[in-house]
């Protein structure tokens, strides 16, 4: 509180600080074909030959008013500008390589210090996306894949996922903003406890960040996707950074209409400008229709969206006030109904329904005049989902089975279930979501450098106000569920306060400019108990990216910019709260299993055991990353290469521990079954205390990612005549996975009547290393005067290799019944009992595995008509592959690839 | 036949001739020693004779001579009785008594008696020779039924409960149970690998082992009797009205637990003793029967066995663009002489391999000709009867085995 307190003062001293009011001549220098401001460019007075000063973030300078000065303005890559100072003028710069006109259907890498994919609305257009996860084929390493709708879609920056859950926290670990505002799971508790079967454990999305095919396109004015280190400004993250802008004014009536194999998509919307009012307004709706096979019906998602969002500009002499506020509304629809033919039940059914509310408001202050405050921004978020799944199974028991009652620990008596009856099972989260953000950037005004600085702070709210798991437990869906009920109102509300500050430099010199981006973020969690190790701790990330650009060169006659850059950055990401705040679980034992002909005198006594397995140690996930790239530029031709190590080591991980636990085992070979009246008496029975190791799970830092690798995108200009341009892009990635926690296993076996009585603890078990190496080459060809876009992408995965880490198949220790830790011995793998302990991992297991060469080539048209108000599109992946057959370790082979095609029509009224 | 008759004549004749030559006046002489040799079926191992009674009855005289016990002494697989002081005549001998013994390793018994008319015995010929004719002790125990399929209820839900296994005791001797254990094939008949070591030609390798308890001679199975043991003896028509009632089995797989996920009913039945199990859930037969079946007589104890008889394998996994070395240890194994009937099960349209050696079971039966046949329930592999209501056991199931039979105790 202390820092935040700071902060606020420096803020306040610094608005009411006015530069100096000695007579001076301002301009702004811009980029003559985007108007964006050219930051950084060099004011010389051309007869002395004296460098006055430099633009500043916004691209303006002040210089003493002098009327005879001749001004020199000069930037990298742009043609220098000759000429008088006028008072408050706007200076024009041309770009060396001009891009007037161009039409991207690419993803551009990013000419700012952070490594970063820029997605554009006509690389949208011509990709032919259904929701945002069809976007991820254009950043380095990505390739076309078929859209899977019926299960959440996470997004893996860098990563060749497994798919392991222990490994999820990249993916949970990918902020999406959205407009400014970020999309928090961190209360999503949508899982269905207990659940075993495939309908319900393969849409579950918790702890695994924010489901893309929720996201829909077709607003998207563009996407940054942050694969390096962002500005501290964003935080709550390790592995990446989405940011999406969505369109804002226009006057069009826009109609989208899109099929492919699986989907269909209908999209509308209406713009509004009141260009006098400087009001815009933006109303949007979609509705995606995707189904896992076109001939099933019963399994399906659908999507709708909402959208309005709205601004509001004012202009005054000192300053402009720009006012957004957007209301948002998205609905998703996991459907999938067991088929009434095959199971003769039409009840077997699991809905997942998402519906979310959200709330922007960003209000923008930007001043004109020449104080230390530029600009300041607020921005207030909230949002609020109703989400519930639903299923429902007819559960025919195969044999008697119990359901635990008891929510208290003791003895106590199991329900013996019916052996027929309909389960239910909801689980209703209503999370609540609330974001406040204050920035403000302020120059301390330089003739050296231009420079700003980034000040501000975060706060944000988590909180959940769904009943959680709600099932009867007479009649439970799942009959080993380990949980019982609970409100996830109990759970407290997560609080996360954040302060940060960021110095942004670019000093031009005559060998080259020198940019550099430093900043440090605070963050830490407010409302924790105090035996948690994270309260009241700060976590600091200090990140810093540095970009040299050598001065102009000339190659093959061509101009030509080479910059270096790299970067070190911190990056964290706090717990969930479900990885906080975790079910309790009920912990089982039978003492009696009694069964008569009767069922009023059966009798199942447990022995109930309630264990926490909240974990206070926890703390945030943390992604150290570094990284060098190289950027030239010749004539327009534009490479991009960039190494990166990322090392997380506190990934979070779900893992299994071992505790001893007593119960009584009665001796029921005594009762008379003949002679009973009702359930056996417990008083005279005979017993035994035993001692029995029961595990259970509980969140650790203990997973490790380590991804390393190099990205390379070669851009070049398109070649006249045949219209045409390339691109090639691609990534050699490496992903290390490895678990730096005890793994324990105990075997199933039985002998002689009882399960093994022992746990086996394994050192590091579980890593893997992945890598794969790609190339995209994509042609697009753009012919304006047929209206006609063309691209041919040919995607080659030059190969992929997997190979598990070495494990030992011995233990390092084990545990036996009472409790106590041996060393393990050798001679223990003779031991009757011991010797299961010892696992049959064989060293080809640990052998790599390689996939070699295979290639895809994708086409896409898009084709205008009527005067640009009909625009069709079509787009065929897959449509010629090379995938040869290979041979691994004897055994051939064969691959096989089926195409993939969609058309769409979209109509501007 | 015919000689046997034409032999009786002789012997009636040579009979009636000496009854005329002999001259009731003349002095009757006395065989200090006669002995009958009492010979019992060659198969019985450690045969033990008791209550033996052997009754020489004079025709002339109707004297009764009864000779017990110590007169019957042990000679290789059979007795020799010893008459001392029989006065020479003809005499109508019963002997009768009762043997236990092993038969194929398992213990039975069985009472005798056994009769020769008109024997003539005289200081000359005073040795005679009676054979235990009246049983062959010829078969065993074998596995006259599994019904691994379970039911499927009204409402279409497939209910494994009712699983069970009949034995047989397909001798004309009383056999006993007692150290009998079913046991289920680790390996897959529809996964074929290459494992080294393969001990297939000697030993049956093993993933459960449940045996009938007893102190070896408590569970004794009357000849053509049978015994039913079901994977859980309860009443399963309350729950489950396509089902059966198996509350009057005769022994139960029972699986005791601590887990309430794994709750498994403790019917009335006695439990079979779990020697071992692949796993610590409730055990049931594989319902598509991928996995062969064997019942064999354990020889030795439970320690011992659970100490020495285990083994670790080694193979190629091949699945898809995956082919790697993999071990599989902790593999339980039954020597081959220990088995009494196997069979093998598998589905045709999956079916790779036999895993019992053909020694036990040449062939394979079925429930269900395609993987996951719907059509399989209710059903069960039964052995074929002959003309006399022995079951057929040519150690091939393709021959001996009715595949898809309607389960013997289902009220089809």
């Amino acid at each position: 509180m202390q820092l935040i307190r700071h902060i606020i003062l420096s803020l306040l001293v610094l608005v009411t600080q006015l530069a100096d009011a000695q007579a001076l001549i301002r301009g702004t220098v811009l980029d003559a074909e985007t108007l964006e401001p050219v930051i950084g460019a060099t004011i010389t007075d051309v007869k002395q030959g004296k460098a006055l000063t430099v633009t500043q973030a916004d691209g303006t300078f002040a210089i003493p008013k002098n009327n005879e000065v001749q001004l020199r303005i000069s930037s990298i890559g742009y043609k220098t500008l000759v000429t008088a100072p006028t008072a408050d003028g706007r200076y024009l710069l041309h770009a060396e390589v001009s891009q007037l006109g161009e039409v991207v259907v690419t993803a551009q890498e990013n000419r700012g210090l952070t490594t970063s994919s820029k997605i554009e609305k006509h690389a949208m257009e011509h990709l032919q996306p259904s929701s945002f996860s069809d976007l991820l084929e254009l950043i380095p390493g990505g390739r076309s894949i078929d859209p899977s709708l019926s299960t959440p879609n996470n997004i893996h920056i860098r990563e060749i996922s497994t798919g392991n859950s222990n490994y999820a926290t990249s993916s949970l670990g990918t902020s999406f903003i959205i407009d400014g505002a970020p999309i928090s799971t961190g209360a999503n508790m949508q899982y269905l406890a207990g659940a075993w079967d495939d309908m319900a454990t393969s849409r579950d999305n918790t702890n695994a960040g924010v489901d893309m095919r929720g996201i829909s396109t077709d607003d998207i004015e563009s996407v940054e996707i942050v694969r390096g280190i962002p500005s501290v400004e964003y935080g709550d993250l390790t592995s990446g950074l989405v940011k999406i802008e969505r369109r804002r004014g226009g006057h069009d009536l826009k109609f989208r209409l899109k099929a492919d194999m699986g989907s269909k998509l209908f999209y509308a919307a209406k713009d509004f400008e009141w260009e006098k009012h400087h009001l815009t307004l933006n109303l949007s709706a979609d509705y995606l229709d995707a189904k896992a096979d076109p001939r099933n019906r019963l399994e399906n998602y659908k999507r709708v969206t909402f959208s309005t969002r709205l601004r509001k500009n004012w202009e005054h002499k000192d300053y402009s006030l720009t006012l957004s506020s957007n209301i948002d509304f998205s609905k998703s629809l996991d459907n999938d109904k067991e088929d009434i033919d095959q199971t003769y039940s039409a009840e077997d059914s699991y809905r997942s329904s998402y519906n979310r509310y959200a709330l922007l408001n960003a209000l923008q202050y930007k001043s004109k005049q020449n104080s230390w405050l530029k600009s300041a921004e607020l921005t207030v978020s909230a949002s609020l989902e109703n989400d519930l799944i639903e299923r429902t199974r007819l559960v025919q028991l195969s044999r008697m089975t119990v359901a635990p009652l008891s929510k208290e620990e003791g003895e106590n008596d199991a329900y013996i279930l019916p052996f027929k009856y309909m389960g239910h099972h909801e689980v209703e989260g209503k999370p609540v979501n609330a974001y406040v953000k204050l920035n403000a950037r302020l120059q301390i005004p330089n003739n050296r450098l231009s420079n700003t600085l980034l000040l501000g702070t975060d706060w944000n709210l988590d909180k959940n106000l769904g009943r959680g798991q709600v099932f009867d437990p007479h009649t439970p869906v799942y009959t080993s569920i380990s949980s019982r009920a609970r409100s996830l109102k109990e759970i407290p509300a997560n609080h996360r306060m954040s302060a940060y500050a960021e110095e942004n430099l670019k000093w031009p010199t005559s060998i080259g400019t020198l940019e550099a981006t430093a900043g440090i973020r605070g963050t830490m969690l407010l409302n924790l108990d105090n035996d948690y190790k994270m309260n009241g701790k700060v976590y600091w990330d200090p990140r810093v990216n540095i970009g040299y650009t050598l001065p102009r060169l000339s190659i093959f006659g061509k101009p030509t910019f080479i910059r270096i850059a790299g970067g070190i950055g911190q990056h964290t990401k706090m717990p969930t709260m479900e990885q906080l705040f975790p079910d309790l679980l009920y912990i089982d034992f039978i003492q009696l299993n009694y069964y008569h002909d009767n069922p009023d005198y059966r009798r199942i006594n447990l022995m109930t055991y309630i264990v926490n397995p909240r974990n206070t140690a926890l703390e945030p996930a943390r992604n150290l990353k570094k990284e060098v790239s190289i950027d030239i530029n010749i004539g327009g031709n534009r490479l991009a290469i960039t190494a990166f190590r990322e090392k997380m080591t506190s990934g979070f991980r779900m893992q299994s521990y071992y505790r001893t636990f007593q119960y009584k085992q009665y001796d029921a070979s005594g009762i008379n079954a003949a002679s009973l009246t009702g359930q056996p008496s417990l008083i005279d029975l005979p017993f035994t205390v035993i001692n029995e190791l029961a595990g259970y799970g509980n969140y650790t830092n203990g997973s490790m990612t380590l991804k390393e690798g190099i990205e390379y995108t070669l851009e070049t200009k398109r070649f006249p005549v045949i219209l045409t341009r390339l691109t090639i892009n691609g990534a050699y990635f490496r992903t290390t996975y490895d678990n730096s926690i005890v793994d324990s296993y105990r075997p199933s076996q039985v002998i002689d009547n009882r399960q093994i009585q022992y746990v086996g603890l394994y050192a590091n078990d579980d890593g893997s290393v992945r890598e794969s190496f790609n190339t995209n080459f994509t042609l697009d060809t753009d012919v304006p005067r047929l209206k006609l876009g063309f691209s041919i992408s040919a995607q080659c995965m030059w190969f992929t290799t997997s190979q598990r880490k070495e494990v030992n198949n011995y233990p390092v220790q084990y545990i036996a019944p009472d409790g106590s830790i041996h060393d393990w011995q050798e001679s223990d793998a003779d031991d009757m009992y011991l010797r299961w302990l010892v696992r049959d991992y064989t060293p080809s297991l640990f052998e790599k595995n390689r996939v070699p060469f295979a290639m895809n080539v994708n086409m896409k048209v898009t084709k205008k008509l009527f005067d640009d108000r009909l625009h069709v599109a079509m787009f065929c992946n897959k449509l010629w592959d090379y995938t040869p057959d290979y041979d691994s370790r004897g055994t051939t082979i064969r691959r096989h690839v089926t195409p993939y095609f969609g058309l769409e029509m979209n109509i501007k009224l | 036949m015919k000689k046997f008759i034409l032999n009786g004549i002789i012997v009636m004749l040579t009979a009636a001739m000496c009854l005329t030559s002999c001259s009731s006046d003349d002095p009757i002489p006395v065989i200090p020693t006669s002995m009958v040799t009492l010979e019992i079926p060659a198969n019985l191992e450690n045969a033990v004779l008791s209550n033996a009674v052997a009754k020489l009855t004079n025709v002339q005289t109707n004297q009764v001579t009864t000779v017990e016990g110590a007169a019957f002494l042990k000679d290789g697989n059979g007795y020799k009785i010893m008459c001392n002081d029989l006065e020479a005549g003809t005499y109508n001998i019963v002997v009768t008594g009762h043997l236990d013994f092993t038969l194929n390793g398992v213990a039975g018994q069985k009472d005798f008696e056994v009769t020769s008319d008109n024997v003539v015995l005289s200081e000359t010929s005073h040795d005679l020779k009676m054979v235990v004719s009246t049983f062959t002790a010829q078969g065993g125990f074998v596995i006259s039924e599994i019904f691994f399929t379970g039911t499927m209820s009204p409402e279409g839900r497939t209910y494994s409960g009712d699983q069970y296994i009949i034995i047989t005791n397909n001798s004309d001797v009383t056999l006993y149970a007692d150290s009998i254990a079913v046991l289920e094939s680790a390996f897959l008949t529809t996964t074929k690998e290459d494992y080294t070591p393969d001990i297939m030609s000697t030993h049956f390798s093993v993933q459960a082992c449940y045996m009938i308890p007893g102190n070896g001679k408590s569970v004794p199975v009357e000849p053509g009797q049978s015994l039913k043991l079901a994977v859980n003896a309860i009443n399963h028509t309350t729950e489950q009205p396509n089902s059966i009632d198996l509350s009057n089995a005769d022994f139960e797989f029972y699986d005791e637990t601590s887990n309430p996920n794994f709750t498994d009913p403790d019917g009335e039945a006695p439990n079979l003793d779990k020697w071992y199990c692949y796993t610590a859930t409730v055990y049931q037969f594989h319902s598509r029967g991928f996995n062969s079946m064997a019942i064999a007589k354990m020889k030795t104890g439970k320690e011992d066995w659970l100490e020495n008889y285990v083994y670790d394998a080694t193979y190629l996994f091949v699945f898809g663009d995956f082919s790697r070395e993999m071990t599989k240890s902790g593999i339980y194994k039954v020597p081959n002489e220990w088995i009494l009937d196997g069979v093998n099960l598998s589905v045709e349209s999956v079916r790779e391999w036999n895993v019992l050696d053909a020694s036990i079971d040449a062939g394979w039966t079925y429930c269900g000709k395609v993987d996951r046949d719907e059509t399989r329930f209710n059903k069960s592999v039964i052995r074929k009867q002959d003309a006399n209501g022995k079951y057929i056991d040519t150690n091939n199931s393709t021959n001996d085995f009715i595949p898809e039979a309607p389960a013997s105790l289902l009220n089809n």
